[in-house]
């Protein structure tokens, strides 16, 4: 009876959800329903279910749209960037947090400032920058421009973090014999974890899904990424739908997959981010 | 992005300070040790951040084309050009603003109204939190390639749903028509990051003491006054965190409406930033574009400076 009850009185609050939740679903069924349709049944079944479902766009779509090629540009681009970029904003995280001095705290304030810089403004003349080290056309280029914008955040989230780590460790550590660098790779990288992992998470997401820098700085389409492959893939064959729409799940399963099995440390991530 | 000073991680911290004796003799090791481990970070940030923003402030009163070095300093004529001499600018502003409106109101409002309805624990609690913020996680490539594909004016699922459902009279050429295009945009847009707004009103409504809500009930408050005297009130610093976001993401707005229409039919989805993009990029007027992105950077430290200002008097 009791439960009955209960169950009446959630049940607006279900439908509501249900139907706000069924509209910020559909697109990404429609993505998926026309990339298992032939471009033919595309055109003359657009809404509904696939009467033949078919993987040959995913097939046709891998070869033509050298998707090989542009994927595994992407998992070594996304890797080598957010890696490196973990790496360095940790170790600049942990030197402001070990230097308690007025230095120490400048150059944080310094570094974390950028958060605040809308760097899309700043591509022309980091083109520039780029094109007189002789970067263009180069992974190293697109891997630096990465690094060096994700450091903001990089150290104003791992800061955070490393601060909360307790001083008796420290000194333990220390008094064991533990020198500058070794302090950083056996106490405070561990110990940081969540939040290195937050911000491995949320920095991959965002250059994996990125289409603005490898389209500037990366012309050769041998180095072409999934976000300018499709991009290009589109001008080709515009009215294959299909075929787009493989692409287009090709390049988003990883990220969402990602997102289901790490869902918890991209929401609190997103609200360091927003609160920062 | 929003500051937000009165968090207490923003302020350096004296937490570990330098262990160990002798502080003389360890200095000078312990110093270079410093830049060691700083000097990756600061040497990359100083050369693609601070020095490009830089140039663009420097650029700002030159007639610099950006890509070749030589430019004529002109003072303040581009900023002077921008709110007298150029009518599409004013054009994108006002479709900026009617962005920036629905971005602001619509999707707070909706976001709120989503974060309350979740904020409790319930049977495909989680199911429905991961259809809104997965969009969150997608491309703006993928994102816009779908909708295009949703909005075709013949073959679009849209307007195929409308003439199954016999409203085939409500078909519309939703990215081609000059009055539709800027809602079609925003709607899109809206869709793509209400769940980054759920997120901040979610962690907003967790720091509310169940006790207090309880102490109303009892009182009470239910239902909607509960919600209106006491969540709304105690949520007023979540609200401002939001709306600030929301005036950011209006003025930064860009790819989608980018990739989806390049601005057009006739300009109209035009918005700032794609104004400052395509003088930018397109025209070569690297010096003019930016001013524009120097106005920007202005705009948004005075609201990050008000939100400031206005949290401080709150607390």
């Amino acid at each position: 009876m009791n439960h009955v009850r209960k169950l009446a009185r959630s049940a607006p609050r279900h439908l509501v959800l249900m139907i706000l939740s069924a509209g910020m679903v559909y697109p990404l069924v429609i993505m998926l329903l026309t990339s298992v349709k032939s471009n033919a049944e595309v055109l003359q079944n657009p809404t509904g279910l696939p009467r033949a479902p078919t993987l040959e766009n995913f097939v046709t779509t891998w070869y033509e749209g050298r998707f090989d090629l542009l994927f595994a540009n992407s998992v070594g681009l996304t890797l080598v960037s957010m890696t490196a970029a973990t790496f360095v904003a940790a170790l600049a995280a942990y030197a402001v947090v070990r230097k308690a001095t007025r230095l120490g705290s400048g150059i944080y304030l310094l570094l974390a400032a950028g958060i605040f810089l809308p760097m899309q403004l700043a591509v022309i003349p980091q083109f520039r920058v780029v094109r007189s080290l002789g970067l263009i056309d180069n992974y190293l280029g697109v891997v630096l421009v990465y690094v060096a914008g994700s450091i903001p955040f990089g150290v104003f989230l791992m800061a955070a973090f490393m601060r909360q780590i307790p001083r008796e460790i420290v000194q333990a550590a220390v008094i064991d014999g533990a020198g500058y660098f070794r302090l950083f790779g056996s106490i405070f990288l561990p110990l940081a974890r969540p939040a290195i992992v937050t911000f491995w998470v949320l920095q991959g997401v965002g250059i994996w899904n990125d289409y603005l820098v490898p389209y500037l700085f990366l012309t050769d389409p041998e180095k072409r990424t999934l976000t300018t492959g499709v991009l290009y893939f589109q001008q080709q064959y515009l009215a294959d739908w299909g075929n787009i729409m493989a692409g287009v799940v090709i390049m988003s399963l990883p990220v969402l997959l990602l997102f289901v099995f790490a869902q918890r440390y991209f929401v609190s991530g997103l609200y360091a981010g927003a609160v920062k | 992005m929003a500051v937000h000073t009165s968090s207490p991680s923003l302020r350096p911290g004296k937490g570990t300070e330098r262990p160990g004796p002798a502080p003389r003799r360890i200095r000078h090791p312990l110093n270079s040790r410093f830049w060691i481990a700083l000097a990756p970070a600061l040497v990359l940030y100083t050369v693609f951040t601070l020095y490009p923003m830089a140039q663009v402030v420097l650029s700002s009163v030159t007639d610099s084309n950006g890509f070749t070095g030589d430019s004529d300093f002109v003072g303040l004529d581009n900023f002077a050009r921008m709110f007298t001499r150029d009518p599409a600018l004013l054009d994108a502003l006002g479709n900026t603003g009617v962005y920036a409106f629905f971005r602001i109101v619509v999707q707070t409002v909706l976001a709120f109204g989503i974060a309350v309805l979740l904020n409790k624990k319930m049977v495909g609690g989680n199911v429905y939190r991961a259809t809104f913020f997965a969009p969150i996680v997608i491309s703006p490539v993928a994102i816009v390639f779908t909708w295009s594909f949703m909005f075709d004016p013949t073959t679009g699922t849209v307007n195929t749903t409308l003439r199954d459902l016999g409203l085939g009279s409500w078909a519309q050429d939703w990215l081609g028509d000059y009055d539709l295009a800027l809602y079609s945009v925003i709607l899109v847009d809206i869709w793509a990051s209400i769940g980054f707004s759920v997120v901040i009103f979610l962690a907003g409504l967790g720091t509310i003491p169940s006790e207090v809500l309880e102490a109303a009930r009892v009182d009470g408050a239910t239902g909607w006054r509960s919600l209106r005297h006491i969540t709304v009130p105690l949520m007023r610093p979540t609200f401002g965190l939001v709306l600030v976001l929301a005036v950011n993401g209006a003025l930064r707005a860009f790819d989608t409406v980018y990739l989806m229409t390049k601005g057009g039919p006739g300009g109209a989805t035009e918005l700032y930033m794609t104004r400052v993009f395509f003088e930018g990029f397109v025209k070569n007027h690297f010096g003019y574009a930016s001013s524009m992105a120097v106005v920007v950077i202005v705009v948004l430290i005075g609201i990050a400076y008000l939100q400031n200002r206005f949290e401080r008097e709150m607390s």
